[in-house]
């Protein structure tokens, strides 16, 4: 490293001291961050394993001497239990799937093909509206819509409602997928003598994977966490985790192991989904509409 | 298969901007012809056109003298080779040259018989495996053109295909293609915005300016006898000197005053001009020089700037009325900036354009 | 023939909307039709074999005219009003630390990604999560507060500190959202203005406010477009959290609405009052979305 003799006429650098001072500061930040984030979720990973008797303590113990696996055992031994996670599951993919497909084509025609009446500006126009309605408007005529059509209380209802919700969402972010692709690609397509179909197939379609799984993977997440659709169109067949997770609050009050080890599992393949695919989230986040 | 490809009166406007103006261009089978001129004159436009990519306002594209403007681009027997490449990221350099087959369905130990083929003729057989991201920029557009001559077809384009690539290897690659194409024999339009591709390459040019055609037909005429000032100007490097001059008149011989410059006229010239008191002068630096010309015109002038360029100079002279003019020493010379002298060119050289219509005359 | 169809550029675009625009028909506008005709009749679930009878606008004026549809809407207005400025404030603060050259990089990185966690939390949990935090005899919460010497709050149970509690949970599980994506945006920023600012001798402060922030507005723009309507929308962790309660402390909107027509079965108020929702909160929506949507069109037909 050089010796610089001679001053500079640029302002002298700061004294080490309030330097080691402010990075101090922030690295305390840092850890109340980190400590906001964690310590929820560790207690309810703790709570899940706790003895009853530490639940009803005052101070709360928080390393707990002794762990039982029997709320785990309770809650995921429960016959009615595992059927709510398999109703969670079943919903879950069939509606990711129906969204993203239905989703996916749609949106490659309001990127690339221009139809008669400006159907494409009024078919968007209307499809992001519909991402706009607070689901509870469309909650109660769910209700008594499947009610009239006997689908109350099917895996069916929930399907159909939420590949609504979904496919607004679906169709954003294919377009603006769409309409990134380059352009020429597919035009190369066209000369080599591709109909629509098949350059949407063989050419479009597999460059569009990654997105697609992006996609995917946002709508399975909303699917498997959603409460109010589930609790309005299900009783007791079709019952979702998040359903019976809610049930806990009012009755089962005092039941927080259980409660604590079903909102675990409910929680942990969401997460491994989430720790898998992070990089694509946070550019869906923002609808993909600011190129970050 | 060599086809004649016409374009008659092709009118493109996108809602009130139009891109291409009444363009009617013929090309015999066989021919490399290339679309040249400046940005936004028309021509990538005019080249979509012709391959189906774009429908035309008005006018028709014909090929062997059938009317195929409604027809697609398979069904045009086009094939094109893009500015971008615009090859397929998710198929391996095979896939790729055996696409265009693939889809007309021909089987596959055809397929890849042809593809070894191409292949070869293009010198990338070593890399039929790779993907495209794995390739430079100068072997994704000799795939890129190995997919367009795959199959024969009736009209061979080209966006700026060289447009992409280096320096040094665009000019070796020019001359490639020329012979590849040569070879084929197919009827070939290349678009470009650099007038040396054109002359190099091209058995015809168009030029374009604006949207519509200023003139077509072989480089050399278009060298010598430019239709308009734009034509002059836009062809041959470094560009012709243009300039306004004024009619007079010397012992009843007609002459020319611009700038510093007095320029006699013979009698051909003399009647070309009619009854113009001004007129616009266009001068090649080519024609220019500091060696007695006999029989020839002079200006006093000083040199400016000298552009050594080995084989040739580029000398940038100034006149005593303070006007610019560039002249060409075809060996360089070792002259520099500072000397004064006499500037020379031949009378006879001269090209004269109206004022006005900037037509020649 | 098939083929023939298949050739059609339009004809097979219309193929591909079918299943989008079928789903979207049924999934928005038969049932909003629906809840537009009940909303406008007179009709008793409970009472077996009844009819729907028309009643024009009762529905409306009832809503309208009722306490409780205006107090819940107060809360939502307030929830959302000290929520959003709150979590951006917060995520600014957040972000900016996560991407401040003086943290090791690695340790920056790992709790980016641990700002997940919040975000991919199902809201019923988060709900009951905090509920159990937030207990005022056995939480944790407040046993903490208690050694740094703060009196026990009474966080949900009391209809006092129960919004501002909700606000808080909010708060903290969305500032994660908001500093994940204002991070991606502060690290795409160009690097070399930002050292044309030292070399011309800007503080950091001045940096800060004068050079980054600004270049973050569209990014701004974008996480208030999403808040916001999220914030509005918000019913599940609030219903997880305090069911509303207690009484009607944190009843949003959204959750007197699902009251009304769940819990009392009155499904044509419930349904009048969703549209009045409704009717409030799109133009607000449209706006801010016509706003964020960048119309690039590139066809590839004619």
């Amino acid at each position: 490293m050089t010796d610089t003799t001679a001053p500079l006429a640029a302002p002298a650098p700061a004294p080490p001291v309030r330097t080691r001072l402010e990075a101090l500061a922030l690295y305390v930040c840092l850890f109340v961050l980190l400590a906001v984030i964690i310590f929820p979720i560790y207690w309810l990973v703790l709570n899940s394993l706790k003895f009853q008797r530490d639940f009803f303590t005052n101070p709360p113990v928080y390393f707990p001497p002794e762990l039982t696996p029997g709320h785990w055992g309770e809650a995921m031994g429960n016959p009615l239990n595992q059927r709510y996670m398999l109703n969670t599951a079943v919903v879950a993919v069939i509606s990711t799937f129906t969204a993203t497909a239905a989703g996916t084509l749609c949106a490659y025609v309001l990127a690339r093909i221009r139809m008669r009446w400006r159907l494409n500006g009024i078919l968007l126009f209307a499809i992001l509206i519909c991402r706009l309605f607070p689901p509870v408007s469309l909650a109660i005529p769910y209700y008594l819509l499947m009610r009239q059509f006997g689908l109350l209380d099917t895996q069916a209802a929930l399907v159909i409602a939420y590949t609504g919700l979904a496919l607004p969402f679906v169709t954003w972010m294919m377009l603006t997928f769409f309409q990134d692709l380059p352009k020429e690609v597919e035009r190369a397509a066209m000369v080599d003598g591709c109909t629509v179909v098949q350059r949407f197939l063989w050419v479009v379609l597999p460059m569009s994977v990654p997105a697609m799984a992006v996609s995917a993977t946002f709508v399975f997440i909303a699917v498997w966490n959603e409460l109010l659709y589930a609790i309005t169109l299900t009783t007791l067949n079709a019952k979702t985790i998040p359903v019976a997770i809610a049930s806990f609050v009012g009755d089962n009050a005092l039941a927080w192991g259980p409660m604590s080890a079903l909102s675990v599992a409910s929680f942990v393949p969401v997460l491994l989904l989430a720790l898998a695919a992070q990089r694509y989230l946070i550019r869906g986040l923002t609808f993909g509409a600011v190129k970050g | 298969m060599a086809n004649h490809l016409r374009l008659d009166r092709i009118t493109k406007s996108f809602g009130s901007f139009t891109a291409v103006r009444d363009a009617t261009v013929d090309i015999a089978p066989g021919e490399f012809t290339t679309l040249v001129g400046p940005s936004g004159c028309g021509k990538t436009t005019l080249l979509n056109i012709v391959a189906a990519l774009e429908r035309p306002s008005s006018g028709a594209v014909m090929i062997d003298g059938k009317d195929v403007t409604q027809l697609s681009a398979r069904e045009r027997g086009i094939a094109m080779v893009f500015q971008s490449y615009a090859l397929y990221p998710h198929l391996t350099i095979r896939q790729n040259l055996g696409f265009p087959l693939r889809v007309q369905k021909v089987a596959e130990p055809e397929r890849e018989r042809r593809v070894r083929e191409v292949a070869e003729l293009v010198e990338i057989g070593h890399l039929l495996d790779r993907k495209p991201r794995e390739l430079s920029g100068g072997q994704r557009q000799r795939v890129a053109i190995g997919r367009a001559i795959i199959r024969p077809s009736t009209v061979c384009l080209l966006d700026e295909p060289l447009s992409n690539l280096d320096a040094a290897l665009r000019v070796r690659v020019r001359a490639e293609l020329k012979l590849l194409f040569g070879r084929m024999g197919t009827t070939t339009l290349f678009v470009t915005h650099d007038q040396s591709e054109a002359m190099t390459m091209s058995d015809r040019i168009v030029v374009m300016r604006d949207g519509k055609v200023q003139q077509q037909g072989k480089p050399l005429e278009l060298y010598q006898k430019p239709a308009n000032a734009f034509v002059a100007s836009f062809i041959g490097s470094p560009q012709m000197n243009l300039m306004e001059a004024r009619v007079d008149s010397e012992d009843g011989r007609a002459l020319l005053r611009a700038g510093s410059l007095t320029l006699p006229l013979d009698d051909g010239q003399a009647a070309r001009l009619g009854s113009r008191r001004a007129v616009t002068l266009g001068i090649r630096p080519e024609a220019i020089t500091i060696n007695r010309v006999p029989g020839g015109a002079s200006l006093a002038a000083r040199i400016e700037l000298v552009e050594h360029l080995g084989n040739s100079a580029i000398v940038h002279y100034r006149g005593p009325a303070g006007d610019q003019i560039v002249g060409m020493e075809l060996l360089d010379a070792s002259i520099g900036a500072g000397w004064s002298g006499e500037a020379w060119l031949d009378p006879a050289s001269v090209h004269l354009f109206d004022t006005e219509t900037t037509l020649a005359l | 023939m098939l083929g023939r169809l298949l050739r059609d550029d339009r004809k097979v675009g219309l193929l591909f909307l079918i299943p989008g625009v079928a789903a979207l028909l049924f999934t928005y506008v038969v049932p909003l039709l629906y809840s537009l005709g009940l909303s406008l009749a007179d009709w008793d679930i409970r009472r077996p074999g009844s009819q729907w009878a028309f009643a024009g606008l009762d529905n409306y004026l009832e809503v309208l005219t009722s306490d409780a549809f205006w107090e819940a809407g107060g809360r939502s207005l307030v929830y959302t009003l000290v929520a959003l400025p709150v979590q951006l404030v917060l995520g600014t603060l957040v972000a900016l630390l996560l991407t401040d050259e003086r943290i090791n990089g690695k340790l920056s990185a790992l709790t980016r990604v641990l700002l997940l966690i919040p975000l991919m939390l199902p809201p019923v949990v988060l709900g009951i999560l905090w509920r159990l935090l937030l207990n005022v005899n056995y939480g944790p919460i407040n046993h903490l507060l208690g050694l740094v010497g703060i009196e026990p709050l009474t966080w949900v149970s009391a209809p006092d500190t129960a919004m501002m509690a909700v606000i808080m949970v909010e708060v903290i599980s969305n500032t994660c959202v908001v500093a994940m994506i204002l991070i991606g945006g502060i690290l795409s920023l160009p690097v070399e203005p930002l050292r044309a600012a030292e070399v011309d001798g800007a503080g950091p402060l001045r940096i800060l406010f004068e050079i980054k922030l600004p270049q973050l507005a569209s990014y701004y723009l974008i996480i208030i477009l999403i808040r916001l309507m999220d914030l509005l929308k918000t019913f599940d962790f609030i219903y997880a959290l305090t069911g509303g309660g207690p009484g009607e402390a944190t009843l949003v909107l959204n959750l007197y609405i699902y009251r009304v027509g769940q819990r009392f079965l009155d499904y044509p108020l419930a349904s009048a009052a969703s549209w009045i929702f409704l009717i409030i909160l799109l133009p607000l929506s449209i706006w801010l979305l016509l706003r964020a949507v960048s119309s690039s069109r590139e066809y590839l037909n004619d």
